[in-house]
């Protein structure tokens, strides 16, 4: 449904021309939820922006490659065009809801107005819809809620609706960044309860987390980015499984586990696995691989020479010189 | 500075903590009612020991960490530092437990003032309480080395480092004045994942080093039993469970504390997966400023009984590891709190 190809964002900065998404593809396919993680600066957030072509201009800019949804080349399109996709074909919920809504109008209002732009009906109509979605999305009295402003509602309840906006005209694809970082653990929950719902209607999410923890419980397949690049990529279980990009298997042995094991008696506390080191900025990544300075089995041809994505089977592929044999 | 605890007696102990904040209004600014961040709380922490704090936001566990330090300002209970009413010393005594006493915050740049390089930053707390022996400089690349930095970036500014470096500053100024106890109040939330872990495991090593005590404070229950000898689990301002880590984590017995165990997105067996229901609160936090009655978590628990919305439940105790709720043992008077 959603297919991504080669594309390249780089930002203008005044200590130079910065590459934020280098050569990344990917493809989503309907009723899949895929995952994208990574770290902050990865360039996760921007390449979920550069599909709604949302990238801040004029410093931003899509380089090269091509998005295509259905086959047409969103890139191609007028903004015009792009205004009618957005919200309606493809629709976006952010990490804070609180900043997301505007501050000024009512819930039932941005979700009224919202509706108006895409679909040819009456105001009634428009707000009957949007009060069956906040019901959709377990708020409760969503009659009186429509007139709610948003500093009225807890974060959870924001979100809610938030959820409700980006599903209400029914898209093909949602795209979300981050969706429940900013909430506690039991209300996450809720949400992942909601978003699994939510594949009833048939709808593709792509979700961007810096969580491996929530693309276990949510996603399908999953994209691993490091500094501007994918470097694994595969369904969920061969990721948690057999993980062969050195990065993806420090991210996942770097993550705490909920447990406490037995044998340490007094000890109190194991010693993670860490990845040496730190994000590289992204005005001087290494030439070669950029996990190269951090990587655990890095030898010299990871120095110079940029890995390839290697096909490992079954649709996983990492970008290792490992991967190649 | 390496004062022997006599065995048995905790470092800290907390009996029955409660810190409320006014909600002024008006002109005249009245009191109308009253936050009940902290409610009622009792804890210890022994040498050495780390106890963690996990709540969701909003639980009142920033709160109390800072009335532990003095920083908030307790209205009633005990704080008992080695032996000593924190709430009852004057200004003088209260200075020199303070400098046994240190925190570190959840944002690594805001704690730290953007116009002072690291060496100042770092001996400040030396320079202050007159013990400074030899050069700042000295002390300060010692700091740094102790805490995995470089020692040539001592004349550098908080804005230069990274998160994770900047985190590293954080504990090597709470480190500097050799204290007892370091309050951690979501020392690695702001970080990434990978920088995440060397911060953890930096914590870690220097606790065993010297023997530190530490109050870790965080919404990450997984952050938690890493590191956490024993782990109080709180509520609205209340502890509803307290124990060791492996019991509160194996075996959780207050309503909330299964929830919220649930509740941690993570990668399980394959077994597990199908094994483990899910358990999804209903609702939200009510608001601290009008707690519900009887026991804080009735809005929501799952197995609320009539009892529940009446009294508020006293602490049940096996060993080491209690839980405030009516699904143990019995209540043996009738009482409000």
């Amino acid at each position: 449904m959603l297919e991504i190809n080669n594309i390249t964002v780089t930002f203008e900065t005044d200590e130079g021309i910065v590459k934020a998404v280098d050569n990344v593809s990917f493809h989503i396919d309907r009723n899949e939820i895929v995952g994208l993680v990574g770290e902050s600066g990865c360039g996760k957030s921007v390449t979920a922006l550069s599909i709604l072509r949302l990238i801040p201009l004029p410093y931003g800019r899509i380089e090269t490659g091509e998005i295509l949804f259905y086959g047409k080349n969103l890139l191609d399109l007028n903004p015009k065009e792009m205004r009618k996709i957005r919200g309606r074909a493809i629709s976006m919920i952010f990490q804070e809801p609180g900043s997301a809504l505007s501050p000024l109008h009512t819930i039932g209002r941005q979700m009224v107005e919202t509706i108006l732009l895409h679909k040819d009906i009456t105001g009634k109509e428009a707000w009957n819809i949007a009060e069956t979605w906040l019901e959709k999305v377990q708020i409760s009295d969503p009659r009186e809620r429509m007139f709610a402003y948003p500093y009225q509602l807890s974060g959870g309840m924001q979100q809610r609706v938030m959820i409700a906006m980006a599903l209400m005209l029914e898209p093909d694809l949602v795209i979300a960044d981050e969706p429940t970082t900013a909430l506690d653990v039991t209300i996450q929950a809720q949400v992942f309860e909601l978003v699994r719902e939510m594949r009833r209607f048939n709808t593709s999410m792509l979700l961007i987390t810096h969580d491996m923890g929530v693309i276990w419980e949510m996603c399908d397949r999953v994209l691993v980015m490091y500094a501007s690049r994918v470097v694994e990529e595969g369904n969920r279980d061969d990721i948690f499984s057999k993980p062969t990009h050195p990065y993806t298997i420090g991210l996942l042995e770097s993550i705490p586990k909920l447990s406490a094991p037995p044998s340490r008696g007094d000890k109190g506390g194991y010693r993670l696995k860490a990845i040496p080191g730190q994000v590289p900025s992204a005005l001087n990544y290494p030439s070669g691989c950029h996990f190269f300075d951090r990587c655990p089995d890095a030898f010299d041809r990871c120095r110079n020479e940029k890995p390839k994505l290697i096909d490992l089977g079954n649709g996983h592929k990492a970008a290792c010189f490992l991967a190649e044999k | 500075m390496n004062y022997k605890q006599p065995p048995k007696s905790p470092l800290l102990e907390a009996n029955d903590l409660q810190t409320w904040f006014p909600i002024k209004r008006g002109i005249l600014a009245r009191t109308v009612g009253y936050v009940r961040a902290v409610d009622i709380a009792s804890l210890y922490i022994n040498r050495g020991e780390t106890l963690g704090l996990v709540g969701e936001s909003g639980c009142g566990k920033s709160t109390l960490g800072r009335t532990l330090l003095g920083l908030e300002k307790a209205r009633r209970g005990k704080i008992l530092f080695c032996g000593k009413n924190l709430l009852k010393l004057n200004r003088r005594e209260l200075r020199e437990i303070r400098r046994r006493m240190q925190i570190i915050f959840q944002d690594p740049l805001t704690a730290l003032n953007p116009r002072m390089n690291v060496i100042d930053i770092i001996t400040e707390g030396l320079v202050a309480f007159g013990l400074l022996e030899g050069t700042r400089e000295d002390h300060a690349k010692r700091l740094m080395n102790e805490v995995g930095l470089d020692e040539e970036a001592i004349y550098r500014y908080p804005h230069e480092f990274s998160g994770g470096q900047r985190q590293r500053i954080n504990i090597a100024r709470a480190l500097s004045l050799r204290p007892d106890l370091i309050v951690c109040d979501e020392p690695v939330s702001a970080l990434d994942v990978s920088v995440q872990a060397q911060v953890i495991n930096l914590l870690m090593d220097l606790r065993d080093r010297y023997n530190l005590s530490y109050l870790f404070i965080s919404h990450d229950l997984s952050v938690v039993s890493n590191i956490a000898h024993r782990v109080a689990v709180m509520y609205l301002g209340r502890i509803v469970e307290q124990g060791s880590t492996g019991d509160i984590i194996n075996n959780p017995m207050h309503p909330y504390t299964k929830a919220l165990i649930n509740a941690v997105p993570r990668p399980d067996s394959k077994e597990i997966e199908h094994k483990r229901e899910r358990i999804i609160l209903k609702g939200e936090i009510p608001s601290p400023s009008a707690p519900p009655s009887g026991c804080m978590f009735h809005t929501r628990c799952p197995e609320v009984m009539d009892i529940c919305r009446e009294r508020a439940p006293r602490e049940t105790k096996s060993g080491m590891h209690g839980v405030w709720c009516h699904l143990y043992g019995r209540v043996v008077e009738w009482s409000s709190s």
